[in-house]
């Protein structure tokens, strides 16, 4: 059952589990697929197909990969034309139920097998198996059969043509919307960048091998790899302010201003990615300004009798590792400038 | 894709085809009025590993019960009229899918009602389908527990402290590779990949807990301390000196580069000899560094690139003596 923390979870869903809003394109897929299904039988005055064109879209729309054109439908119309032959065969052999239970084992066994290979839920060889039990257990003679098998074969070209016009997919902009999100993420220090770079992993294996020459792969973990460290960096980052807050004050030093040039960095990466013209401001004019100023308050602190030296140990320990994220933030944008290369090319 | 059979998935795919077969038989043999859904119920509910099919057991039956309360206010409510029906179906058909990642309760839940809706589409008010859903589906969820527990039984908590072994060596494949070639980045991949399945058998764990007393906290423990030394290593790989220019602090990069190694011995050992050498080490060259970085904190003269190899060089030793600790934690 539902524990009560999970209620919170659900709250920030989209976030967390589906921030490229794709399992909400699945449902409504599902649901616009259905929709049209019960509608034409309903139409057509055949309530004993209505169920069947129902359950064909929902197993349609569920296991559609939301891959290129080209793969959709290759994939999508073998599906289909396996779970037609699979509504023939079954209904066929509901007449004959010793002959269906021992096609049964071999069925489940091999679509068990594709379970265990593929998606964990409900993937095709999931859905194949759940159909076979449903045919068999259907009672219809072999004209029933080819009218299921027909139905099937309907719904399957429904959904994949109802996929094709209203959720096109572009693996690329994918790949690039899912780094910007969590660039964004950062840019807002916001709780869930874990949660967005483990999703981007799980993309990246989707896509990367098959949608991207080497180069461009190379890109796109290296750039998945600097976001982690930003992330972690960023996370160290606050702790050793807090500490360094403890001895310094961060206006006097002008340190105050490290976040702002760092979301300018990170705007400016933003934009690379979205192809917008972007500046990658130099950091070290900046450095140089702060380092100019600690030495300021380092001088003074030096003038004292018994000086207390953990305010400028502090202060460079922030800066050093303020370069560092801004290092890794101009390594980033060369990254991103080869994937936005390869992109245009 | 490797199609050779995994002991696992071959145990995983028997189990569930006895099982099905075994639900048909008795569905066929007792004439079982919408039989098929105890199949179902077991094809939704047996995984491969034992704690995977009992959290879903769980959920299906939680789901399918308050389904079930639903569907027959649903059949009462717009059962006769078929434009409600046709409204609610895509609009259930939605919830459904939508939800179904982040609970399997919610799918169950709402898949019942759509078989209820669906079935009053051809049989006006038939609230009675929703009982016979829930009947099905107990049916299903006691065989494929009962397969879980009795068919070539796979549980999670036998097979993790061997994967958590396996992490282990990836994580020091991945400390070598850092020193010797930090920009590969495909270890990293996939230890990343392994950690994260290695969770994932965690929870599996805490649904096995009530079968088997397996000493969860202890493996939560060993997974946090792994996921520590991964994020350390990480951090480590930032701050590893490549280069250390300034003549004072070269002495201590030597060092570092033999305690560098001395490190990655304790992957594979656990004597703790060498991890007290090793933090002892450490401490001296982090107070000799401490000492270096005071008289340079003094200086303003010191130019801007060598305070950043003493930071460079303190944080390394910090992230080097966290590691060690938690190397020596782990067997502990």
């Amino acid at each position: 059952m539902i524990e009560p923390d999970k209620l919170f979870h659900l709250a920030k869903y989209i976030n967390t589990i589906d921030p490229e809003y794709r399992i909400l394109r699945v449902a409504i897929l599902a649901a616009i697929c259905v929709l049209i299904s019960i509608g034409i039988f309903q139409w057509l005055h055949q309530p004993t197909l209505l169920g069947w064109a129902a359950f064909a879209a929902l197993a349609f729309s569920q296991i559609d990969t939301l891959e290129i054109p080209r793969k959709r439908i290759l994939y999508s119309g073998s599906i289909t034309l396996i779970f037609t032959a699979l509504a023939w065969i079954g209904i066929y052999l509901s007449s004959y139920p010793l002959w269906f239970l021992l096609t049964i084992p071999v069925v489940v066994f091999v679509c068990g097998y594709t379970i265990a290979f593929g998606n964990r839920y409900f993937n095709a060889g999931a859905w194949a198996a759940f159909l076979y039990v449903a045919f068999g257990s259907s009672l219809g003679n072999h004209f029933f059969a080819w009218h299921v098998a027909l139905t099937f074969l309907g719904a399957g070209i429904l959904c994949i043509i109802t996929s094709l016009l209203f959720f096109p997919e572009k693996p690329i902009k994918r790949l690039n919307n899912s780094c910007i999100r969590i660039l964004e993420s950062c840019y807002l220090n916001a709780p869930h960048t874990e949660a967005l770079l483990t999703l981007q992993n799980t993309l990246f294996q989707t896509y990367l091998n098959t949608h991207t020459d080497e180069l461009t792969r190379t890109a796109y973990y290296q750039f998945h790899k600097g976001l982690h460290q930003v992330y972690l960096l960023q996370k160290q980052m606050q702790s050793i302010q807090a500490q360094a807050m403890q001895h310094i004050c961060f206006e006097e030093t002008k340190l105050a201003t490290v976040p702002t040039h760092t979301q300018q960095l990170i705007r400016a990466l933003i934009n690379i990615l979205q192809y917008k013209p972007a500046h990658f401001q130099e950091t070290n004019i900046f450095v140089k300004q702060y380092r100019e100023a600690i030495k300021v308050i380092q001088i003074q602190t030096c003038q004292q009798q018994n000086p207390d030296l953990s305010a400028i140990l502090d202060y460079s320990d922030y800066l050093y590792h303020t370069i560092q994220l801004w290092d890794l933030l101009a390594f980033l944008a060369s990254q991103a400038k080869i994937i936005r290369q390869k992109d245009s090319v | 894709m490797n199609f050779s059979i995994d002991r696992l998935y071959l145990h995983y795919t028997l189990r569930l085809s006895i099982t099905c077969t075994l639900a048909v038989v008795i569905y066929q043999v007792f004439q079982l009025h919408n039989g098929y859904w105890a199949a179902f119920s077991i094809l939704g509910c047996i995984f491969p590993t034992s704690g995977q099919s009992f959290r879903r057991i769980k959920q299906r039956i939680g789901g399918t019960f308050v389904g079930m309360i639903l569907g027959i206010l649903v059949a009462h409510v717009a059962g006769a009229h078929w434009l409600y029906l046709d409204i609610l179906i895509p609009l259930i058909v939605f919830l459904t899918v939508y939800l179904k990642a982040f609970n399997y309760t919610f799918y169950a839940l709402f898949n019942t009602i759509i078989s209820v809706a669906l079935v009053c589409l051809i049989v006006p008010g038939n609230w009675q389908i929703a009982l016979t859903r829930m009947e099905m589906t107990l049916l299903g969820c006691l065989l494929a527990l009962l397969a879980t527990y009795w068919i070539f039984p796979n549980r999670t908590s036998d097979s993790l402290p061997k994967k958590m072994q396996q992490i282990r060596q990836m994580l020091k494949h991945y400390y070598y590779n850092m020193l010797e070639h930090p920009s590969n980045i495909h270890s990293r991949i996939s230890l990343f990949e392994s950690l994260e399945q290695a969770k994932l058998n965690l929870q599996e764990i805490s649904h096995e807990h009530w079968w088997r007393n397996c000493n969860l906290a202890s493996q939560d423990f060993q997974y946090k301390k792994l996921e520590r030394i991964y994020h350390t290593l990480f951090l480590l790989e930032l701050e590893l000196p490549r280069k250390i220019n300034h003549p004072e602090l070269q002495g201590i990069a030597e060092e570092l580069k033999f305690l560098l190694v001395k490190i990655g011995t304790l992957f594979d050992n656990n004597d703790h000899s060498i991890s007290k050498n090793v933090a002892q080490q450490l401490q001296l060259l982090s107070a000799q560094l401490s000492s270096l970085r005071m008289t340079a904190a003094k200086d303003p003269s010191v130019p801007l690139a060598t305070f950043q190899e003493h930071i460079q060089l303190t944080e390394t030793l910090k992230q080097l003596s966290i590691l060690s600790t938690l190397l020596v934690f782990v067997d502990a």
